[in-house]
C-alpha cells in the first residue's frame, strides 16, 4: 500500500501554502507537481475517464488555489486538496446522471467489462489485481469513493467524512458494504478468482 | 474467504498524470492573476433605494406607531406612512430607531387589533316603542 500518511506533510508544502498566500502565485506549482498524480488517480478512480479525471484535477487545482485561504494550516494539506477533488468528481457524476439515489452495482457502461474500457485496468499487470479492480469500480458511488480515499489515498475516516460530505458513521457503513458486496462478488464470480 | 477483500486496493498501480496538468493549471492562475478583479462594485440598489434621511424615517415610524395605536390596525398605520412616501415607509422598517417606534406601534395596534376580536358582542338594549302619533 502507498503510504501517503497524514502526519509527513512535507515541509515543501507548507512553505509553499504560505509562499501562496504571501502574493507568490508562482509558489502554487510545487503543491501541483507534488499532488497532481495522486490527485489524478483518486479522479481516475472515481470518473473512470481519463478526459473527465483530468480536466477535475485541473479544476481542483485552480479552486485550491483561489480558496487556499479557506484551508487550515493546521491540518495536513493533502486531504483538503482531496476533498475538493473528490466532490468536483461526484459533481461531475451526478451531471452525468451516473449517481442516482440507489444506484444500481451493475450502473456505467465500463463496468461489465471494465479490462476493455478501463485505463487503469490496462495498468494493471496481475489478473488478480484487475479483478479486485473491476468489482471495486462496480461499487455504488459512494461505497466507491469511501474506498479509494481509505485504502487508496490513506485518508483517515474522519478524513473520508470531511471529502464526502457525510459522518464519519456513514463512512464506516460505506466500507463495511463495500467489503461485503466484494466477497459476494468474489463468491459469485466464475473460477472465484483471489482477491 | 477471510482476508479483507479491500486489503490490496492500495497495491493497484498509480496512473501517471498528464504533463499538461500542471501548465495548465498555472497558467489559468496566470491568467487570474492578470484579470481584473471578478467582484466590480455594484451598487447596491436597496440601500439606494432606502437612502433616506434619518429623520423622514423616525417621521414614518412615528407616523406608523401613531396610525397604529389610534386605529388598533397595523394597515392603517402603514398606510398613513405609505400616503407620505413609500420610500420612507419602507425606510421606517429598516432604520434603527424608526424600526423601534414602527414596531412598538404595530405591536400595540396588533394588540388591540387581535384583543378587538376577542371582545363580546356590545350588549342590545330595547328600542323605544314608536310612536302611533303620525305627527311625531
Amino acid at each position: 500500500m502507498t503510504t501517503h500518511g497524514t502526519n509527513d506533510e512535507p515541509a515543501a508544502v507548507r512553505a509553499a501554502v504560505h509562499a501562496v498566500r504571501s502574493g507568490h502565485a508562482d509558489a502554487f506549482s510545487e503543491i501541483v507537481r507534488r499532488y497532481q498524480r495522486r490527485v489524478f488517480g483518486l479522479a481516475l478512480m472515481v470518473l473512470r475517464e481519463p478526459a473527465a479525471a483530468e480536466e477535475v484535477t485541473q479544476d481542483a487545482f485552480v479552486r485550491a488555489y483561489t480558496h487556499l485561504d479557506a484551508y487550515d494550516t493546521s491540518r495536513p494539506f493533502y486531504p483538503w486538496l482531496a476533498t475538493i477533488a473528490v466532490r468536483l468528481a461526484q459533481n461531475r457524476l451526478v451531471h452525468r446522471g451516473r449517481v442516482t439515489e440507489h444506484e444500481a452495482p451493475a450502473a456505467g457502461p465500463d463496468v461489465s467489462d471494465a479490462g476493455a474500457t478501463d485505463p487503469l485496468s490496462s495498468l494493471i499487470s496481475s489478473e488478480d489485481g484487475r479483478a479486485l479492480w473491476r468489482r471495486v469500480a462496480e461499487l455504488p458511488a459512494g461505497e466507491r469513493s469511501a474506498v479509494i480515499l481509505h485504502y487508496r489515498q490513506d485518508l483517515g475516516v474522519k478524513d473520508v467524512a470531511r471529502a464526502l460530505g457525510v459522518t464519519a458513521g456513514t463512512v464506516k457503513t460505506f466500507l463495511f458494504r463495500a467489503r461485503q458486496r466484494l466477497r459476494r462478488m468474489a463468491a459469485d464470480a466464475p473460477g472465484k478468482e483471489n482477491v | 474467504m477471510n482476508h479483507d477483500p479491500l486489503s490490496s486496493v492500495g497495491e493497484l498501480p498509480e496512473p501517471s498524470a498528464p504533463t499538461s496538468i500542471e501548465r495548465v493549471v498555472m497558467a489559468r492562475i496566470a491568467r487570474m492573476a492578470d484579470a481584473p478583479p471578478r467582484v466590480q462594485a455594484v451598487p447596491d440598489r436597496k440601500a439606494q433605494w432606502l437612502d433616506v434621511p434619518a429623520w423622514a424615517a423616525s417621521v414614518a415610524g412615528l407616523a406608523i406607531f401613531i396610525g397604529s395605536w389610534i386605529a388598533g390596525h397595523v394597515e392603517s398605520g402603514l398606510l398613513v406612512a405609505v400616503q407620505v412616501s413609500p420610500q420612507t415607509a419602507a425606510a421606517a422598517l429598516v432604520h434603527p430607531p424608526a424600526t423601534l417606534t414602527a414596531m412598538l406601534g404595530i405591536t400595540v395596534g396588533s394588540i388591540l387589533f387581535v384583543g378587538g376580536l376577542f371582545l363580546p358582542d356590545p350588549p342590545s338594549f330595547p328600542r323605544p316603542p314608536a310612536s302611533k302619533n303620525p305627527a311625531c
